[in-house]
């Protein structure tokens, strides 16, 4: 389902043209990329951390490190397929080297744990996916919004965040499991 | 799940289609038998669904690209400090006093077109701001830099032919030389931006468009004294 990863471009009236204008040194160019591809680069880190506050400082993350690897974008794929894939790894590596709790076991093999580690859900009130998916423990979220939302397989996963397939697929189950039990409340 | 004769997995996996051959035959019969495990998949595939139909994009609270574009000027300047660094000979006073008359002039241009342009933020002192702001004239901004399009392709014509003769004398000048025309060619480029945005976000301000030919003209000239500058034998 790797095509499901591609991103469709928002503008593409000359896409290719004002990245390379960016990739040789234009900032008016670079600000056009930004402005074309903030609010899907905004979405998947706030789905991803769940947090708005840390959502935004990953997006600025995202972008100065997009122009930093500009010169790594070869043109074989479209560049907001090529951002999105470099967002997932800057909010990955940022919650790896985050020394809160969560970040530590942000990916586990031992999906069981996410049993004693979730944030309570609020009582009594029918929830929205959005609402019940920011409430979820980390690592099962981060597998729900790549696999579900942003449509990754679980080989890219596991590429991306260094792990077995297998993990993947279970933290995965154990998302919709918690998912579909905060929802039916 | 209620059902033991079958795992969840093995439900997760029939609703992502990951099953084949005898495996998800055998889940298909034991599906159309057990009612508890159809609804446990059902339930998967509506979530599924609400899933893939949530929105791709979510516009941040605000707009964040001062701070960044402040954090990319931030490495380009460190990176600009650190080829400064390297002496400069044997370039002619006169050719430096020049260049560095015309890195005055476009710096002033890029401020200037934004102070003109009127564009702050609430709350700031006057000053220019790096992030023009969508508004509801973007239309009638975008419309002013279409009427002046034809103007700036012909100074982009002239400096496109004055690029390519300089480029086919560059190995002939001296790396310092080369440096500062690079280093005032991307200021200028970036004065250029400047002035675009700011006729971009105030196209009713008559001043703008003539800005924005100053510096493009800028450009040619600094073009125009770099080809004319005497080559290393």
């Amino acid at each position: 389902m790797a095509a499901a990863a591609e991103v469709v471009a928002v503008s593409t009236s000359g896409s290719h043209l004002v990245v390379e204008q960016a990739q040789s040194g234009s900032v008016e160019a670079f600000e056009r990329l930004y402005r074309e591809n903030v609010d899907r680069i905004h979405a998947l880190c706030l789905r991803m951390v769940g947090d708005p506050a840390s959502a935004e400082e990953l997006t600025q993350d995202v972008f100065v490190r997009a122009w930093q690897k500009l010169d790594g974008f070869r043109g074989d794929s479209q560049f907001s397929s090529w951002l999105h894939r470099l967002a997932v790894n800057v909010v990955l590596t940022q919650r790896r080297s985050d020394g809160r709790r969560s970040a530590r076991v942000m990916i586990s093999d031992d999906p069981g744990q996410y049993d004693r580690g979730d944030r309570p859900a609020p009582v009594g009130e029918r929830m929205d996916l959005e609402a019940a998916m920011a409430t979820l423990p980390e690592g099962p979220r981060m597998v729900f919004v790549l696999h579900e939302v942003e449509g990754y397989t679980h080989d890219e996963i596991a590429e991306m965040t260094g792990r077995a397939q297998g993990t993947s697929k279970a933290l995965l189950h154990r998302a919709r499991h918690m998912l579909r039990e905060r929802l039916e409340r | 799940m209620n059902c033991t004769n079958i795992s969840a997995e093995t439900l997760n996996d029939f609703a992502d289609g990951l099953l084949s051959g005898p495996e998800r035959e055998a889940a298909e019969r034991h599906l159309a038998e057990c009612e508890s495990c159809r609804a446990e998949l059902s339930s998967i595939l509506e979530l599924r669904e609400r899933a893939a139909a949530l929105p791709r994009s979510i516009a941040p609270s605000r707009d964040l690209w001062s701070e960044i574009a402040g954090r990319i000027e931030e490495e380009r300047v460190v990176a600009l400090d650190s080829r400064r660094r390297r002496r400069l000979t044997g370039i002619p006073p006169v050719w430096l006093a020049a260049a560095a008359a015309l890195l005055l002039i476009a710096l002033s241009s890029g401020v200037t077109a934004y102070l003109i342009g009127g564009g702050q933020p609430a709350g700031t002192p006057d000053g220019y701001t790096a992030a023009p702001q969508t508004s509801p004239s973007a239309s009638a901004g975008s419309a002013a830099l279409v009427a002046f399009r034809p103007t700036e392709q012909e100074y982009e014509g002239a400096a496109e032919e004055l690029m390519v003769e300089l480029d086919s004398k560059r190995h002939l000048l001296s790396p310092e030389t080369v440096e500062v025309i690079e280093t005032n060619l991307r200021i200028i480029d970036e004065a250029i931006a400047e002035s675009r945005a700011a006729l971009e976000a105030d196209p009713g301000n008559a001043d703008l468009p003539g800005q924005l030919s100053d510096v493009h003209r800028k450009k040619v000239e600094l073009l125009q004294h770099a080809v004319q500058l005497p080559v290393s034998i």
